[in-house]
Formats: structure tokens, sequence, C-alpha cells
């Protein structure tokens, strides 16, 4: 098979072939196997926290710029968001981790070549998250009825004071289930970075399955942990976004 | 470790090879998305009847089998799915005595239920949410008038669930789109395989993948637009036909 398919193919002639010998699943391997694998969510959790932080501090700034209609930045934005949400994932972070060292030594003249796969990796999901970020900010700071900065006038307030204290709260409560989809989304799609090399969860999953012939335990492991946390975040999200509720009606 | 030389300089004789192998293969990416939403429609459907009229059993069933398909990535579920089916063909082959060898059957059915399979918690998500914003005395209408479960539902409710639902299902059908790209990992020949395919002769693949992104983002932005279109159209024909 060639070598652009990542060796994923589980045809008669691959490594993965002696799964069909001996026992298909077994639980006692899978549950032999969980405390390894859930051990490497570390990994998983550092690509989504720095891919978060870094995609919102992007992503506030190109909400802005559109906001503002900043000329040629706007539609520079406007070009990477239709970019980043059009084109699948997967070809994304292939053309950050071959693409990015070309364009900065071509740029900058910096060789950026040795540096860890993990920087490849997170650079490309915060790329990613800061075009859906940002268009999940817009729509939140849009979504509040122009009425209120005018309130906020009215009484005196300048429009920075009008920003902090009216806006920028009801903002965060209409972006909170849209911010909450986005990050589980972000979440189950680190399971595209073992493609690269990460040794997250699936990667850490696939080493083993690997070394033990038996790869169906190990990717059973890897949905527990993913179905697992996927439920926790989402009810995580459902909680703040009741809490968010509760306090905006109480201010009436 | 990068595996790119520093210095390098695109390859655009390559970059052309690797958009027109891509642009061959792009009746086997849309078969994939096109089948894939198709079934997806379908099984989310009923599925959003079975929960609406909340059936004992297969409702509760239906419900955990939604988070759990919810909860886990596509790239899973195609590993798992590719991994199941290449353990057992040989024994379903052996079986029935066919006279075909495992390598000869076209892979695309696999990916076709993967994406499927993504897709129908979104789906039925989709027409869940919109038969409940259907108000109950439109079926206490239809009963009254002297009309079957069957016949209600095909020709009052189904009509007015489909434009409710249809902004979501024009998201997920880019997302299915989107989403078919990942089935090159189990060798299934599509657009991004077609595109990294001349580069494989190079061991140049930047210019592959870039074609892939080319293919890829020219053809959302026309199914977005298309779905744009077809919401604005339904919806218009709704409120006519309410008038």
């Amino acid at each position: 098979m060639d070598r652009f398919t990542a060796n994923l193919w589980t045809g008669p002639n691959s490594s993965e072939r002696k799964e069909s010998m001996g026992e298909f699943f077994s639980l006692d391997r899978a549950v032999k196997a969980f405390p390894k694998i859930l051990a490497s969510l570390n990994v998983t959790f550092e690509i989504v926290i720095i891919a978060t932080l870094v995609g919102l501090l992007l992503g506030v700034c190109i909400a802005l710029i559109r906001m503002f209609r900043v000329p040629v930045l706007s539609q520079i934005a406007a070009v990477y968001i239709s970019f980043m949400r059009g084109t699948p994932l997967i070809v994304q972070l292939y053309v950050v981790y071959y693409g990015l060292p070309i364009l900065l030594y071509n740029l900058v003249g910096i060789n950026i070549n040795g540096w860890d796969k993990l920087f490849f990796i997170i650079t490309a999901y915060a790329l990613n998250e800061a075009a859906f970020m940002g268009e999940i900010i817009r729509g939140a700071i849009i979504a509040v009825p122009e009425l209120q900065t005018e309130a906020g006038y009215s009484t005196g307030m300048t429009y920075g004071q009008t920003f902090l204290h009216v806006i920028l709260p009801q903002a965060v409560r209409v972006a909170i289930p849209s911010f909450g989809v986005d990050l589980v989304s972000l979440f189950q799609s680190t399971s595209l970075a073992f493609l690269l090399g990460a040794v997250d969860v699936i990667g850490r999953a696939r080493t083993i399955g690997s070394n033990s012939g038996h790869y169906l335990d190990v990717y059973v492991d890897a949905a527990v942990i993913f179905i697992t946390f996927s439920v926790l975040l989402e009810l995580l999200f459902h909680f703040i976004q009741k809490r968010g509720d509760r306090i905006y009606h109480g201010q009436h | 470790m990068a595996s790119t030389e520093v210095g390098y300089e695109i390859n655009w004789n390559l970059l052309k090879l690797a958009l027109q192998s891509g642009l061959r293969n792009l009746p086997a990416t849309i078969e994939l998305t096109v089948f894939g939403m198709a079934i997806s429609l379908t099984l989310g459907l009923l599925v959003a009847l079975v929960r609406y009229y909340r059936l004992p059993v297969l409702s509760q069933f239906l419900t955990v089998l939604l988070t759990l398909l919810k909860g886990t990535p596509a790239m899973l579920m195609l590993m798992m799915v590719s991994l199941i089916y290449s353990s057992n063909i040989m024994k379903i082959i052996q079986y029935f005595n066919l006279n075909i060898k495992p390598a000869d059957i076209n892979m695309i059915f696999l990916g076709i239920l993967v994406l499927s399979l993504f897709t129908m918690p979104g789906t039925s998500e989709a027409f869940r949410g919109a038969l409940l914003s259907i108000d109950k005395i439109q079926f206490e209408a239809g009963y009254a008038v002297g009309l079957t479960t069957g016949q209600l539902l095909r020709t009052v409710i189904i009509p007015q669930v489909i434009p409710t639902a249809m902004p979501m299902l024009m998201n997920l059908l880019v997302a299915a789109f989107k989403a078919s790209a990942l089935v090159y990992t189990i060798g299934i020949v599509e657009v991004m395989y077609g595109s990294l395919e001349p580069c494989a002769q190079y061991y140049q693949y930047l210019e592959g993948y870039i074609a892939a992104a080319a293919i890829f983002w020219a053809l959302s932005i026309l199914m977005t637009c298309f779905g744009n279109w077809v919401t604005h159209t339904v919806r218009i024909e709704k409120s006519e036909g309410s008038v």
C-alpha cells in the first residue's frame, strides 16, 4: 500500500491481518490496556487546551477585524475563515505540517524543520480553531441588540465602558452553547493527530495494538474515553449555560 | 520532525498533476457524500419518529446508540469498521463459497457506512427538533379528518419538517463532504487519494495536499451556496403554501 495512506489499510496483506487469528475481541485485554491509554489523555488535553487558548486569542482579533470592517484585513479574514471552514481538517493538518516550515523559511529565514511534531499539530488545530472562534465571537456580539449600546451611551458611558459592562457579559452568555459544541468537536478532532505521529489516546492505542496484534480492544478503549469525555464536556457546558441563564434572569 | 527540506520550491507541474488526478476522482467523493447522506437522512428520520413517539425500549435504545455515535470521532469509527471488515471478509467469502478476492471488492461502501453513521446523530436531531416545533393541533386536525398516522405523516407533518430542518441538514451535507476526505486512510480512492497519488512518485506531498485543499474548498463554497438557495426556496414555498 502506498506510503500516504498512513498504513491504516487493514487488508489481507497488512500487519493487522493477524487480528483474525485468535480471539477477535477480549474484554480482559481491553481492561488491561485501558489505564495506559487513559494516561496519554494528557497529550490530547494539551492539544485541546493550547489550541483553544490560542484560537480564542486569534479569534478575538479576527472578530474585531471583521466587525470594524478594517480594510484589506477584513477581506483576508473572510477568505481565511472560508478556507478553514471549507476544507477538511485532515488536509489543513498536513498543509501546516509540510507547508509551515517552507513558508517561514522563505519569509523570515527561520528553520523550524527540526521542531517537535506536536508544535505543528497544535499550530494546525489552533489556526483552525481561530476561524471557528472568530465566527462564534462575532455572532455573539452581533446578537446583542444595538439598543443596548445606545442605552449604555445614554447613561454617559464611553464605548469601551459600554462594551465591557453591557455588551460583553451578554455576548459571553450567547456564545457559551456554541463554544461548548466547538470544544467537543475539537476534542473529537484530535483523533487525527496520530496521523502526524502524536502519542495521544489514539496514537497510544495503536502502539499497544501493533505490539499485541489486537487492535479492536484498544480501539474500544479509545472510543470509551472519547465518548465519556464528550458527554462530560457537554454536561459541563449545559450546567454553565443554565447557571448563566439564572444569573441573567436574576438581574431583572 | 517535518519531512520537508528547507528552501523548497513548489513544483507547479506536480501541483497541476495532483489537481487533475484529484478532480478525476471527484465522482467517488460525491458518491460517498450523496449515498452517505441519503442513508443518514432515511435512518435519521426513522430514529427521530421513534424518539418523537417515544416507542418503549426502542426509543431508549436509540437514545443510547446516538450518544455513543455522537461521542465517537469519525476517524476512530472508520478504523474500527475497516478493522472488523478486514478481519471477517475472508470468513464471509469462504462461508458463501464466493469466487472473489478481498482485494477485488470496492471498499467504498465502508466509507459510505461510516459517513452515514457519523452524520446520523445530526440528521436525527435536526428532524426531531423540527418535529417538536410542529403544533400538536396539526396532529389532532389530521386525525379529525380521518387520516391514518402514515397518511398524516406523509401529507401533513413531513412536508413541514423538511423546510425547518433544512439549514441544519445543509450544514451536515458540507460536514459529510469534508469528512469523506478521511476514507483515503483505509485505501478508498477519492479526491484526497487521487491528489496524493502523483506525489508518491516524487516523495513531495505538499502539492498533493494543496491540490486536495483547493478542490474541497471550491466545492464547499458551491455546496454552501446551493444549501442557502435550497433553504431559501423551501422556506418561500412553505410560507406561500400556508397563506
